[in-house]
């Protein structure tokens, strides 16, 4: 659908399109809650992130919610307690387990909000390269990551990548609807990062639940051309924006051929 | 009075129902009928008006096949005959039996002013029918339009209650209801889509067309399948006399036609075909990939029709389209429609006519992706055999009916994914979805008594899907709760819907009226996008045991009046539509190659009305028209905007056009259009929120804001060269948006390139001013 959508811009584009900065009035909506947590196995410091949503002209959009209580209990009823490390930043020491089943309950003002997430298993790439393709004659450069997708299971991924040590930036999510199974060679490529020869690019490859890559495709399927944009599916129901993932990831570097 | 008024129905439904034993009886009345058509060219002349001259209120129009009845006293009588464009003709005719009269009528493009005459002009205020407007092609010859391609679709969006779907799209909304609602027949052929280059033109390419109706409302009851309109277009049938061959060269396009006789006023043949020629300046490209690339689109129109005897015609017609695009070792894609129609009619006796119309419509796609890793191809169809059988009987000058069924069997092979067995990507085939739609319809046009006017009727239909297949039943949250699987044949889902039909005027004086209509609509087939243009790749579903079909209620009422002796026509219409089972979907819903699909879409109602103002300058040097609405479109769903109602993407408020046509000299034809339009209704943000160092933007009411404001001028000149016998030539020159105006076509949010995070919004705009020049030939 956005691959379409992308043929249509650059069609309009064709056609004498022009883009310029405008002044548009947003309404100020009520601060909404919003609760990112996170559980990975290669980690030992899991964390949970509380804010609060703000008007769409503050230049700061990290709004940190504190005095927060926050737990995460797994299947055997183990219980994490979480420490606020910095304002709406909580913390805490345990590594994430593939297959294990987290349940995170915070409690905001007397208000309670749960989420669950089941790590899924870890699938890892066995390979990672640099690819090339010409398109009206620019050569775009590309990291081509290759693995096996597990048959028969429903698989959802999602890709960050740092270049030249630069902050983790997140790409994309995928699912296998469509390649089930299949020796899957993905592309990894960024509108705004122009690859070069000799970058250094460090991969992180993320086997997310069914839950966070709803979460994060639909935010990723919202462009210029959507009808009618709305907030992503929420982990935590009506009364909270964000998710809470549980998540099985291998990092793997490669240098711009 | 009553009993006056009793006296006469009775009258009238006993001589319908034994018609023409009283005529037997009575021996006082005969019938005179035949065809109507261009002196020069033959062609058949749709709605052209015979009326007595001494009683203008006694008379017929000629059907869609030029075809006419009347029936009068024996006697002499002096009859008008007359059609827009074209000089009256008057008729003297002595009735002493069942006379056959086919006329000619001479155009009256020789004068220096478009002629309209009086009969016609004043159709608006006497015919019935609501809500139907008329395209005269040739009006369309001189509005200014974009690139030069002159635009059946582009055109009717200047008429009230028609909304353009966008920037420079020839796609269209009527009285605030989805694109996917315009019932689109070419030839009696359903276009399932009419836009080439994602809409920005469209598939009618108007050289190849004679009619263009379009009915908002009141619709007569052999129009069934869509809520908000019909939009029914008649291609040329061919000169009939001479050969002929016409065409032009644009910046987009060039178009050719040839047209001429088979047997001479026997039977005729017309060939039109158009192509864009982008890729042309591809080839030049140095970049092998790029000028290996593909991007064009083409049209092909012909149709050939005979008459065998005095009684029977056949006329077989077809159009062919395609839009092809690809770019070298990455990607091609194509799509088009494809239609057929084969028509007889047959003239059984002065009053009765019928005609037998077998149609097969097509719209596919094909999208081949082939990369080193990829090498695979989706294709889609959709596809319908359509017979339609209609009855005219023109049982008395007060009276004719109009009845008949038609059989629809509609296919939808949704998506097919065809995969070598290297590539990374599994083959896979949608399961086929199989229609058919009986629809039965009887429609009475009536005069009961002086001043009053009505068509009434009432369409059955019975639309039921097929197996073979396994359908699922979902939950208000999408999840399956039943599978069934059906054998070939089996009937998985049946609805079976009734839908009056029915409009009347009544006149006040003789160049003013009232008019009243209401429609019931149902549509069995609905078209899936969730982004803000219309995409060939767009999901075409079925009424299925999740879908239930859409049904719209319409009520208008309107005033009409022309005055200054015919030449002005002024109407004003207001209406009321309640939309049922209209569909929506999930957040962020997967609507590609998607088996649960059905488990994607959301289900409310809709409401519109407005009020139309239209005033039409129709005769003099300087012609052309103003058109005002005031409208608004909602809908409503449980799960959208905490179940309250909100406005339809399309909902806006104000809606001008403005046209005018200036004969400033034989030669200098001088044209300017204006648009103006509230913005659409458009969902923003109304805060943001951090997620992993990304910023989301935070919404909180499904389309709460409006895009600015839209309007446009548009000027066209067109020079025709001297008129010789034998070669006639013309160039039309255009200014697109002369005032450059940044109409915001897309408006979206981003993080500042200089502080990440500051947000800004910034918004695109698509056609600045376009100059267009078109040479045009004739011989």
């Amino acid at each position: 659908m956005s691959r379409t959508y992308l043929i249509i811009l650059s069609l309009s584009a064709f056609f004498f399109s022009c883009e310029d900065v405008i002044d548009i009035d947003l309404n100020d909506a009520d601060p909404q809650l919003v609760i990112v947590g996170a559980i990975s196995n290669r980690s030992y410091e899991q964390q949970v992130t509380i804010s609060r949503s703000v008007a769409f002209d503050v230049a700061q959009p990290f709004d940190p919610v504190s005095g927060a209580e926050v737990t995460v209990v797994d299947r055997t009823g183990r219980v994490f307690r979480y420490a606020e490390q910095a304002p709406g930043v909580y913390v805490c020491n345990f590594r994430g387990r593939e297959s294990e089943r987290y349940d995170l309950s915070v409690q905001v003002e007397g208000t309670v909000f749960t989420a669950t997430s089941t790590m899924p298993r870890l699938v890892t790439a066995d390979s990672i390269g640099t690819a090339v393709r010409t398109l009206f004659g620019e050569e775009q450069k590309f990291i081509s990551l290759r693995y096996a997708d597990p048959p028969g299971v429903p698989n959802h991924y999602r890709y960050l990548w740092s270049v030249n040590g630069g902050p983790l930036a997140m790409l994309h999510v995928s699912q296998d609807k469509f390649n089930d199974g299949k020796y899957v060679s993905e592309d990894l490529a960024d509108f705004d990062t122009e690859l070069v020869a000799g970058d250094s690019v460090t991969v992180r490859m993320q086997c997310i639940d069914r839950a966070t890559y709803d979460f994060w495709n639909a935010v990723q399927s919202i462009n210029p051309g959507t009808a009618a944009p709305a907030n992503p599916p929420s982990s935590y129901g009506d009364g909270a924006l964000g998710y809470f993932a549980a998540y099985a990831e291998s990092e793997m570097s490669t240098v711009v051929q | 009075m009553s009993h006056k008024l009793f006296c006469r129905y009775f009258s009238t439904v006993y001589m319908v129902l034994i018609g023409s034993v009283v005529s037997v009886f009575s021996q006082t009345k005969h019938t005179v009928s035949g065809h109507i058509r261009d002196a020069q060219s033959g062609e058949t002349l749709i709605g052209a008006g015979i009326r007595l001259g001494t009683d203008v209120s006694v008379g017929a129009r000629a059907n869609n096949y030029g075809f006419y009845s009347l029936t009068l006293p024996e006697g002499s009588h002096l009859l008008t005959v007359s059609h827009v464009g074209y000089q009256p003709q008057e008729l003297a005719i002595e009735l002493t039996a069942d006379t056959v009269v086919d006329i000619d009528l001479r155009s009256g493009e020789l004068l220096q002013e478009v002629v309209i005459s009086q009969s016609a002009a004043d159709d608006q205020v006497r015919s019935p029918q609501m809500g139907l407007t008329r395209v005269d092609v040739n009006e369309i010859k001189h509005v200014p339009v974009l690139m030069g391609e002159k635009d059946v679709l582009k055109t009717i969006q200047l008429l009230p209650g028609v909304l353009s779907g966008g920037e420079g799209s020839s796609n269209f909304f009527v009285r605030g209801g989805a694109g996917d609602q315009n019932l689109i027949l070419l030839d009696e052929a359903m276009v399932y889509n009419a836009s080439h280059l994602f809409g920005f033109f469209s598939t009618f390419n108007s050289d190849a067309i004679k009619d263009v109706k379009l009915y908002k409302g009141g619709m007569p009851a052999q129009y069934g399948g869509r809520l908000s309109s019909v939009l029914d277009i008649t291609m040329l049938d061919g000169n009939k006399k001479s050969f002929g061959a016409e065409g032009g060269v644009g910046l987009i396009a060039s178009r050719l036609k040839v047209e001429g006789p088979i047997v001479k006023d026997r039977g005729s043949f017309v060939v039109s075909g158009r192509r864009t020629y982008a890729d042309v300046f591809l080839k030049l490209s140095n970049d092998e990939a790029v000028s290996n690339s593909r991007l064009y689109f083409y049209d092909l129109n012909a149709k050939a029709n005979y008459r065998l005897n005095e009684r029977n015609t056949l006329y077989l017609s077809g159009y062919f389209g395609r839009d092809v695009m690809g770019y070298s070792g990455l990607f091609g894609f194509d799509w088009g429609n494809a239609t057929g129609t084969l028509r007889w009619n047959r003239v059984w006796n002065s009053r009765w006519f019928s005609n037998t119309t077998a149609v097969y419509s097509n719209f596919n796609y094909n999208v081949n992706i082939e990369s080193d890793e990829f090498n695979f191809v989706i294709a889609s169809r959709i596809q319908n055999y359509n017979l339609k059988q209609d009855f005219q009987f023109f049982a008395t000058n007060k009276s004719t009916w109009r009845f008949g069924f038609n059989v629809l069997q509609q296919g939808i092979s949704p998506a097919n994914i065809d995969a070598d067995e290297e590539t990374a990507v599994n083959s896979l085939q949608l399961e086929n979805r199989n229609g058919l739609e009986l629809a039965g319809y009887l429609s009475h046009e009536w005069k009961p008594v002086q001043r009053l006017n009505m068509i009434y009727g009432l369409r059955l239909t019975n639309f039921m899907l097929f197996g073979p297949g396994t359908f699922h039943a979902y939950d208000a949250d999408g999840d399956v709760v039943d599978s069934r699987v059906y054998g070939s044949g089996d009937v998985v889902q049946h609805y079976l819907n009734l839908e009056p039909r029915f409009s009347l005027s009544y006149e006040l004086r003789a160049n003013n009226s009232l008019k009243l209509s209401y429609n019931r609509n149902v549509q069995h087939l609905h078209q899936l996008t969730n982004a803000t243009a219309s995409l060939p790749t767009d999901t075409w579903v079925m009424s299925s045991n999740n879908i239930r079909p859409q049904v719209a209620d319409q009520a208008a009422l309107g005033y009409y009046q022309n005055f200054g002796g015919d030449r002005y026509a002024f109407s004003v219409e207001s209406y009321y539509k309640h939309m049922q089972h209209q569909i929506d979907y999930r957040n962020a819903a997967d609507l590609q190659a998607n088996e649960h699909i059905e488990a994607e879409l959301l289900y409310g109602v809709g409401r519109a009305y407005g009020v139309e103002w239209y005033l039409k300058k129709q005769t003099g040097r300087l012609n052309g028209w103003l058109s005002y609405t005031l409208a608004k479109s909602e809908r409503r769903f449980d799960g959208i905007n905490d179940g309250a109602w909100f406005a339809a993407r399309q909902d806006r408020t104000h809606d001008v056009s403005a046209v005018g046509m200036y004969q400033l000299s034989p030669r200098w034809n001088l044209s300017a259009t204006f648009v103006y339009s509230t913005g659409n209704a458009v969902t923003f943000p109304s805060g943001k929120y951090t997620v992993d160092g990304r910023t989301l933007w935070y919404y909180t009411e499904r389309n709460g804001y409006r895009m600015p404001d839209y309007h446009r001028l548009d000027l066209g000149a067109t020079w025709e060269s001297k008129t010789s016998k034998r070669f006639q030539s013309s160039w039309t020159f255009g200014v697109y948006n002369v005032y450059n105006r940044k109409n915001a076509y897309i408006i979206d949010f981003r993080e500042s390139e200089a502080n990440p995070n500051v947000t800004e919004a910034y918004r695109i705009a698509l056609f600045g001013i376009i100059p267009s020049i078109t040479w045009n030939f004739k011989f």
